[in-house]
């Protein structure tokens, strides 16, 4: 039970004191932004959880031939 | 079924004896039917339910409805948002609206899915309850971890969380009895799988034509193959399981595919969290090395876009690399991506085709024995998710209404369900392993080599065949 509650106070530690420290300086905070800011989202394990579904690009065809 | 309830005596034996499994007489159906009947009906009635409340008009346009139609499910189940200062900011969306409802009731369809699990499986539902909300509020508190604004944009995805937290507790506290009685991490891994087939739509493998599907499908399966096979001969790693989880991670598309192969070919939970830790820390370095590789090497943005989608693991860090690159490379590398995510399907049936055949048969067996022997090792909750696969396909390839009812269906409720379940499964998981079997692993750094030589290889295919078909092939002579 100690070392359980050891870990608990480092992962406490970490995420309520580090993680908010470190998200304000650079190039963290810089990353951050521009990912909200695209809408992007970084975490996403599968196409269905990213934020815009990726469909064919507009200017794809003009530039490459699909089906030759 | 191994149900909740019968992998906890396995637990309960396994930790009092260190080596007797003793598995108590089955009552119920197989754990591979459970999870495959639950999946199916949690989809069809997902399904039913954006159909009964489809929109009135415009039901066909992408323009109004770029997600899919909207579900009531969604209502139903979420997940504690991004936060940096206050894990409260994790219990308010991005409209500004409270978020607590849906992730207690994503809590509760996790203890509903554990339910009717341990029903099906003959099991008790009693003792299995008070487990199933203390595995819910893991998860939750795991997602929480994932949810911190440098955690989620570094791409440290939940699983890591939720493997890292039931290993801390595992291993320090232990697992009470109460809490083992409900642990079932593959039951809700192969529940979330066989709905996850759902998402998984050989529709999209078109998308970007000739090129795309070069880039996709002639590197991965050549690098899957030869990584797996330099794995166990050349490195002479003594689990092949191991080899073929890291290999599919590595030149598939990361986590998912991890879950996909280990589940198929029966791999150790240990080799899975293992090969999930290598996926993600090479896919933070790979997010931000690769844009300014690719600048510095003055590739064009569409072939870049397809390096990046072909090569890094998880699909959120390609967007997000393929983006500091800019919208053309960030569009391109989605797009590879996508459709290399759609070879789970095939990848996982074959894996399990090959191991149930020719990896753990016995010996010199007559022919029609050796069939029927890799039918009884097949792990048969594949075949749930492929039909899931093939039917929203079908559904999908229907009409553009089709494409967004499934859209709908999955974006606004299969996947967050999936999600959650996933990570309940982790949780066990890590509750389940015993950090010293981790060592060895970690210690011989074959797997690391393994995983290193591979992506070595995934880098000079994809950066091959992208610059061949999207750069000089199937180029346009006339650009505007």
């Amino acid at each position: 039970m100690t070392r359980l509650a050891c870990g608990m106070a480092v992962v406490a530690v970490v995420w309520l004191g580090l993680l908010p420290r470190l998200i304000r300086l650079q190039p963290m905070a810089g990353h951050v932004e521009r990912m909200e800011a695209r809408g992007v989202n970084p975490a996403a394990m599968y196409y269905t959880e990213l934020e815009r579904l990726p469909l064919r690009p507009a200017w794809i065809e003009q530039r490459v031939v699909l089906w030759p | 079924m191994k149900t909740a309830g019968q992998e906890s005596a396995d637990v309960a034996s396994e930790s009092s004896s260190a080596v007797t499994i003793v598995r108590p007489p089955r009552r119920g159906l197989h754990e591979d039917a459970v999870a495959t009947l639950i999946g199916v009906a949690i989809v069809a009635v997902a399904l039913a339910v954006t159909w009964a409340a489809r929109p009135a008009s415009d039901a066909d346009s992408r323009e109004k409805y770029p997600k899919g139609w909207p579900t009531p499910l969604s209502a139903t189940i979420d997940k504690p948002q991004t936060w940096s200062d206050s894990p409260a900011e994790a219990l308010i969306d991005k409209r500004g609206r409270s978020v607590v409802q849906p992730i207690l009731l994503g809590m509760g369809w996790v203890v509903a899915v554990a339910a009717a699990g341990v029903v099906l499986g003959g099991g008790s539902l009693r003792r299995i309850i008070p487990g199933s909300l203390a595995l819910a509020a893991l998860a939750c508190a795991a997602y929480g971890l994932a949810s911190h604004k440098l955690i989620h944009f570094y791409n440290l995805e939940y699983p890591l969380w939720a493997l890292a937290l039931g290993i801390l507790i595992g291993n320090t506290a232990g697992v009470p009895r109460w809490l083992a009685a409900a642990l079932a991490g593959e039951f809700f891994i192969k529940t979330g799988l066989v709905i996850f087939g759902a998402e998984v739509l050989f529709s999209r493998l078109l998308e970007l034509g000739l090129p795309g599907v070069m880039t996709s499908w002639l590197v991965t399966p050549v690098v899957l193959v030869a990584t797996y096979w330099f794995g166990v001969h050349g490195l002479g790693i003594p689990s092949r399981s191991l080899c073929m989880v890291v290999s599919a991670d590595m030149s598939v598309c990361g986590v998912s595919a991890a879950i996909a192969t280990a589940a198929a070919c029966r791999a150790k939970k240990e080799e899975l969290s293992l090969a999930i830790g290598l996926s993600l820390f090479f896919t933070v370095l790979m997010m931000v090395a690769m844009p300014p590789a690719i600048r510095w090497l003055e590739l064009d943005p569409i072939v870049g876009g397809a390096w990046i989608g072909g090569t890094i693991d998880a699909t959120g860090a390609v967007v997000a690399a393929g983006e500091a690159l800019g919208r053309e490379a960030g569009e391109v590398a989605a797009t590879v991506k996508m459709i290399q995510n759609s070879m789970i399907g095939v990848i996982a049936f074959a894996v399990a085709v090959y191991w149930a055949g020719w990896v753990e048969h016995a010996g010199a067996l007559p022919r029609t024995s050796l069939v029927a022997e890799a039918w009884r090792r097949f792990p048969r909750f594949i075949l749930g998710f492929l039909l899931l696969s093939l039917v929203c396909s079908w559904l999908f390839s229907l009409s553009g209404a089709g494409a967004l009812w499934v859209d709908g269906t999955t974006l606004g409720f299969t996947s967050r369900l999936r999600g959650w379940l996933f990570c309940t499964g982790f949780v066990c998981m890590g509750l389940q392993t015993n950090f010293r079997e981790l060592a060895p692993l970690l210690a011989s750094g074959r797997p690391l080599v393994l995983y290193v030589c591979g992506q070595l290889l995934n880098l000079a295919l994809t950066l091959a065949v992208a610059s061949l078909t999207f750069g000089w092939l199937f180029r346009k002579a006339v650009e505007p």
